[in-house]
């Protein structure tokens, strides 16, 4: 199956006055139809950085290299006038910020239609009808009379069931969602990831998720992508990153978040100290002076980039891979 | 049995809202937290749980009830009188940037509540500020900082020891790992429980995330729109819960344990409504709701010993399999 | 809505009284207006008799209230010397200012949102910095200097436009020959009101650009155009408004400097004038209606607000 989205290299520089700053570097994944892709990292690791330059949705600071592939085209190379074509229509994108997310200003009604109109030429009516079959989908129930609302009026819920409704309008191939249940409390969490799943299904859609969350990629991902310091550290099909991890960052997160049912004296995992704020210039090992093995691993200097554990597993260990860093 | 360090008995507390109307932010809570326990109260946001800490701080005044420390109530005390009383009971926030003012070097801003409580002076004064820093994790020499220069964790640290500096009894916890990497919440948590240990500390630790509260807690109470509907051991409050909030609760946190994934789970309907508060204020989302429940109050009864819950469908389930 | 603003326009009523009894305090202390009526050569007789005449020899506070009584029944008084009453004076000078200034306010907009828009659209570029320079050095330059200038070019060298006056006289009367008139003043008075309102407006759109629901809306794919003007413009709009209202009571006080030197028949320079004559009365009126301008454009900013931004309940 040929892939709907393939990143390559990607690498976002955001430069200042006179200082460059690196934020992603050489991050290359494919997203296939119908599938739910996982981004999963910490604060700084470059997730949300690598989601908004798919559709080159950063401030203009910020500069992209590499390919995003999609449908025979580099996204990366389109004017915004192309990619106008492209978002919102085949590729869409909801966010993390639920309360800022929408125009204050603009009924509920008004900011739904909108890229039905643009982009598939629905009139006003039309798109109203749609609209409001749209919010019923994803489950409210005054359909309505939300569309005559004001988006402060709405709770964090609601407003993300707008947008996703909103992002789903022109029946999108991809739909990227930037940690969409952070800002949530976790029964209306479970409410939303439920309603994206099931639409992501019902409508053989795939699924660009970004979170911090390891148990959300447990419940929701097909395939993960584990991201460190702007680097794909670990990538594969859940199961086996989640149970069969091959890179210590991994692993140390996995053992470092308290769940609900583990026993109360086992001592969480420290990963020491933090992640390191300027990465951009490193050579080698991003991850070495956190890590587990440090004392024994000796080639962390050098640039060990992906390799392959399986056909589907690739780590960028290669002191937990065995084998040594040139292979 | 000895006196529990705090206790809280039918604290309430009211804002006014639109038209007139209050809003209940608190309403008839009462707990007590012995010596030495860590007490954890986790809900969702709005239901009351943040509010509690800054009663119990002072920062706001309850309409009713009261907080003891040690037998003493402390809502009757006048500012003056209670004032001898602050430095037993210290907060930590969510927030730890905010918290720092920015313009002051680390060491005053551990110093001034010492300072100002005339505990220590002169040198003793600043071994003690290296020695609070190396109980939180930090070196000394980062006395001489500033706040920007550390990052939130160290940030949450640097509370963390201020906290400390006038030997409080009791720590109060308003979310401190929330804001929090997931590698950086493990530091903080085991620092946390470390330093419990080994100060004999007495937590109450308000938090969302239930991981992380049953981690450092040795009892939870479980808060919705603003009264307690369950609270219990924590070992075995979320893997046996009564209420059906607490069920839906531990069925939404999400887990990391692929074994879990696709399980049956328990989806509150709706979302937190402003509802009268006759009855269960649980009544319109909850699945197992009946419709005495919508009228029927519902108090907190202890089901098992040190088990106590607030749903009338709980103790009818229980004496049905009793009988 | 309408029990906020009735609220508002009856909190004015206090308000308004405090300014007034202010005004006639601050007044009092600036000099009596016999000595600005009378030459030297005037008995002290004459000078009482002149001021029992127009009641300055009463007690300020009574002085005041029977200012106000009057103010109750519609008089605002009678000017010194021409003996005109106040209200007809106003009136008859506020038409001309608020011509002039109405339509240099008006003017200053129509420039400012394009081009405070499309600079922020472009923040960063050259021709943004080229704008924003553009714009300080309007700013920077006195109406007076401009004013001399236009009227050294345009009238003296070129002999295009009238210097002054707001109808030539004689012939006056028609639309082409007030436009004639205006064209100087009001671009004078325009450029600074475009330029700083153009600044307000670009860095109220710059901020807006960063915001979240910005990023919605592009990756909505809706088009440029429709980004900036519906989903940026209007939310743009909040803080402008604000900047507005406070620019509206301008349009009353007149620009003093611009009516003298146009010659134009505003209220500014019949303040002016009042002014340094003392014309109690006179003064009084003109403070007066300046009090109510101020609290009117208050009260509009207000409505405007809430028109503008639906968060805002009044």
């Amino acid at each position: 199956m040929d892939p709907i989205l393939s990143v390559r290299n990607l690498q976002v520089t955001f430069s200042g006055l006179g200082n460059q700053s690196i934020a992603t570097s050489d991050i290359s994944f494919d997203v296939f139809p119908g599938e739910v892709l996982a981004l999963v990292g910490e604060s700084g690791s470059g997730k949300s950085v690598t989601a908004l330059s798919l559709l080159s949705l950063l401030t203009r600071q910020a500069k992209a290299t590499g390919t995003v592939r999609y449908r025979g085209q580099d996204l990366l190379s389109l004017s915004e006038k192309q990619l106008d074509a492209i978002r919102g229509k085949q590729i869409s994108m909801i966010f993390q910020d639920i309360m800022n997310s929408l125009n204050p200003v603009l009924t509920i009604g008004k900011q739904l239609t909108e890229p039905m109109i643009c982009h598939n030429g629905l009139s006003q009516a039309e798109a109203r009808t749609r609209a409001v079959s749209l919010l019923e989908q994803t489950g409210i129930r005054d359909a309505q009379g939300i569309m005559k609302k004001y988006p402060h009026m709405l709770s964090g819920g609601m407003r993300q069931r707008v947008m996703i409704a909103m992002a789903l309008s022109c029946d999108p191939e991809l739909l990227i969602a930037d940690e969409p249940t952070t800002a949530l409390d976790v029964t209306i969490q479970l409410q939303i990831m439920q309603l994206l799943s099931s639409l992501q299904k019902a409508r053989h859609m795939a699924l660009l998720l970004i979170t911090h969350d390891l148990g959300l990629v447990a419940e929701n991902a097909d395939r993960v992508l584990v991201l460190y310091a702007g680097q794909c550290v670990e990538c594969g099909d859940v199961d086996t990153i989640l149970t069969h991890p091959l890179h210590p960052y991994t692993r140390s997160l996995l053992r470092a978040v308290p769940g609900i049912h583990d026993a109360r004296d086992q001592r969480l995992y420290n990963i020491p100290g933090t992640v390191p704020e300027s990465y951009g210039a490193m050579t080698g090992c991003r991850f070495h002076d956190r890590c587990p093995y440090k004392a024994h691993c000796r080639d962390y200097e050098k640039n060990a980039g992906l390799l392959p554990v399986t056909d589907t597993h690739l780590t960028r260990c290669a002191y937990l891979l065995g084998g040594d860093c040139d292979a | 049995m000895p006196e529990p360090l705090l206790s809280v008995r039918h604290l309430t507390k009211t804002y006014p809202a639109r038209r007139g109307q209050k809003l209940i932010a608190v309403n008839d809570v009462s707990f007590s937290i012995d010596r030495g326990e860590a007490f954890g109260l986790v809900g969702e946001s709005g239901c009351g749980k943040s509010t509690i800490a800054r009663l119990i701080m002072g920062l706001e005044k309850a309409d009713s009830g009261e907080i003891c420390l040690d037998g003493e109530n402390l809502l009757s005390l006048r500012e003056t009188q209670r004032r001898p009383h602050r430095p037993r009971y210290q907060m930590v926030f969510q927030d730890a940037a905010s918290s720092l003012n920015p313009r002051r070097r680390v060491r005053d801003l551990i110093r001034d509540p010492m300072v100002e409580h005339h505990i220590l002076s002169g040198d003793a004064l600043n071994a003690r500020v290296d020695a609070l820093l190396s109980m939180v994790g930090l070196h000394p020499d980062m006395a001489q900082r500033y706040p920007h220069e550390f990052s939130g964790g160290q940030k949450q640290r640097l509370c963390i020891a201020r906290a400390l500096s006038l030997n409080p009894e009791l720590l109060v916890l308003d979310e401190p790992v929330s804001a929090l990497d997931v590698s950086i919440q493990a530091q903080i948590l085991n620092l946390l429980r470390d330093l419990q240990k080994q100060l004999h500390l007495t937590y109450l630790f308000i938090g969302h995330g239930l991981g992380a509260v049953r981690y450092v807690c040795d009892r939870i109470a479980v808060m919705y729109m603003g009264r307690i509907m369950e609270s219990g051991d924590s070992e075995t409050l979320f893997s046996s819960p009564m209420h059906p909030y607490t069920l839906a609760l531990a069925d939404a946190s999400p887990s990391a344990d692929i074994r879990l994934r696709g399980r049956a789970r328990i989806a509150l309907r709706g979302e937190m409504e402003d509802v009268p508060q006759t009855g269960c204020p649980l009544y319109h989302r909850c699945p197992a709701a009946e419709e005495a429940c919508q009228t029927r109050s519902t108090a907190l009864e202890e089901i098992a010993p040190g088990h106590w819950t607030a749903c009338r469908r709980a103790r009818l389930l229980r004496e049905e399999t009793n009988a | 809505m309408r029990k906020y603003i009735l609220k508002k326009l009856l909190t004015t009523i206090p308000v308004l009284i405090g300014i007034t009894v202010i005004d006639f305090l601050i007044m009092a202390r600036a000099g009596s207006p016999i000595d600005m009526m009378t030459g030297p050569r005037m008995t002290e007789a004459t000078k009482a008799a002149l001021a029992t005449r127009l009641g300055l020899d009463r007690p300020l506070w009574q002085q005041y209230l029977s200012w106000l009584w009057e103010l109750l029944h519609g008089n605002l008084g009678y000017a010194y010397k021409s003996n005109q009453p106040v209200l007809d004076l106003i009136l008859s000078h506020l038409g001309p200012t608020l011509l002039l200034m109405g339509l240099s306010l008006l003017m200053g907009l129509v420039i400012a949102v394009p081009l405070g828009v499309y600079s922020a659209v472009h923040r960063y570029e050259k021709r943004d910095y080229l704008l924003v320079a553009v714009s300080f050095i309007t700013s920077s330059v006195p109406g007076f200097f401009l004013s001399m200038i236009l009227i050294f070019l345009f009238t003296v060298t070129l002999g295009w436009l009238p210097s002054g006056g707001m109808v030539t006289a004689g012939i006056g009367g028609d639309l082409g020959d007030l436009v004639r008139h205006m064209i100087m003043p009001v671009t004078v008075l325009t450029l600074p009101i475009a330029a700083s309102n153009m600044r307000y407006i670009r860095s109220s759109v710059l901020e807006i650009l960063e915001t979240d629901y910005l990023r919605t809306a592009r990756a909505k794919g809706i088009g440029r155009r429709l980004v900036i003007w519906r989903h940026a413009m209007r939310n743009a709009l909040v803080p402008i408004v604000t900047v507005i209202g406070m620019q509206i009571p301008g349009l009353v006080g007149g620009a003093v400097i611009v009516e003298k030197i146009f010659n134009w028949p505003g209220l500014g320079l019949l303040t002016m004038d009042a002014i340094m004559t003392r014309n109690y009365p006179l003064i009084m009126g003109v403070c007066l209606l300046s009090a109510v301008v101020v609290l009117l454009a208050n009260l509009l900013t207000d409505i405007l607000y809430a028109l503008v931004d639906p968060t805002i309940r009044l």
